[in-house]
């Protein structure tokens, strides 16, 4: 077997050291992750007037005057006319007006006037007359003030008072005409805080 | 049989003639080689949730934006209940080594959070301020980085709580 060609060869293939062999072995060069994400919608506020705000009946002369219903959380409270303004009694028409929020419950919501005047008129009769000094809360509070809802309850129910102004020369305007009416309205904002 | 003897012999033999004395037999050594030498395992997840707060849809609804610092505005209708304190920008802890170059990238555009009413888009992801793809280096293993997006909501939007998730990676450049 010495040096034959087939124990060359046999020699040749038996030839060997240390063999390296590089293999690519996968590591982590990217990697995924998940948060999380979330939002509170909360019920849409909803203001109503379950109650009209009314000045009842009075009597006028020619000057300037004034008449105010505040609110008590039970009719409200008529006080006696100031100036040309007497009040009549008996009619039962004057009450505080109300408002019905209904909101998520627990959440504290401002209510404010929004900008005036507020006026109310009787069309072709009569000259308008402003509305101001608003007034809200059985505990009459100055607008704007705060309130919530408190559960179980789903709504909120604000008294509203004020003061109307009856200008000089009223009389003249509504003489003949019996009974001059006169109507119109004021808007609140209500928002959550 | 005695021919395999033989064999056998002369093989022993053949390898003890052509191999040089010093060198001796070692067996095949396979040295695995890291595609990354030298990097650590890149690792990237959430320790704080993107949290767009208490709000109210409004009439005609609107957007709700978290900025990374986590800052809250709204657009359209929307009113935002401050004082709850919920709202929050989100943050990713990242892990891997300093000093690389990391790309971070949501891996969709925009996610839902889903709840009583509709499903709520969510978009316009902000890591870190550089928008919804960055590369960035670590400063420090790990290092956090906040994240911020943009909340759409419809007009009427039904009330109650809403909830979903988002995904990013992170790969070496």
């Amino acid at each position: 077997m010495k040096n034959t060609k087939k124990g060359s060869d046999i020699g040749k293939a038996l030839l060997m050291g240390t063999a390296l062999v590089s293999l690519s072995s996968y590591q982590a060069e990217a990697a995924t992750g998940t948060g999380l994400m979330s939002a509170i919608i909360l019920t849409p506020i909803d203001v109503t007037s379950t109650q009209v705000l009314h000045f009842g009946s009075m009597s006028v002369t020619t000057a300037v005057g004034t008449i105010t219903v505040v609110p008590n959380g039970t009719g409200g409270t008529r006080n006696a006319g100031t100036g040309s303004v007497t009040e009549i009694a008996g009619a039962g028409l004057e009450s505080e007006g109300a408002l019905q929020i209904t909101a998520a419950t627990g959440l504290v919501m401002n209510v404010a006037l929004t900008a005036g005047p507020f006026t109310v008129d009787d069309p072709g009769a009569g000259l308008p007359m402003t509305v101001d000094t608003f007034m809200g809360q059985a505990v009459p509070a100055a607008f704007p003030f705060t309130t919530s809802i408190v559960g179980p309850a789903t709504n909120v129910i604000v008294p509203v008072g004020a003061t109307l102004n009856v200008p000089a020369g009223q009389e003249a305007a509504v003489a003949g005409i019996t009974p001059a009416t006169f109507t119109g309205s004021y808007t609140v904002d209500v928002n959550y805080m | 049989m005695e021919k395999n003897k033989k064999n056998k012999l002369s093989i022993v033999s053949l390898v003890k003639k052509y191999l040089p004395a010093t060198v001796a037999l070692v067996p095949l050594t396979i040295i695995p080689a890291p595609a990354y030498a030298g990097l650590i395992t890149i690792a990237v997840s959430s320790t704080g949730a993107l949290n767009f707060g208490s709000l109210d849809a409004g009439g005609t609804g609107g957007t709700v934006v978290i900025s990374p610092a986590g800052a809250r505005t709204q657009t359209g209708s929307v009113v935002l209940l401050s004082g709850a304190g919920l709202e929050s920008a989100g943050l990713l802890s990242i892990s891997g080594s300093t000093g690389v170059l990391i790309d971070v990238a949501m891996t969709n555009p925009a996610f839902a959070i889903t709840g009583p009413g509709a499903p709520m888009n969510v978009g316009g992801f902000n890591i870190d301020g550089g928008g919804s793809s960055v590369s960035l280096t670590l400063p420090t293993n790990p290092a956090t980085f906040p994240l911020g997006a943009t909340l759409t909501v419809a007009a009427g939007q039904t009330a109650g709580v809403y909830f979903g998730t988002y995904t990013v990676m992170a790969n070496y450049q």
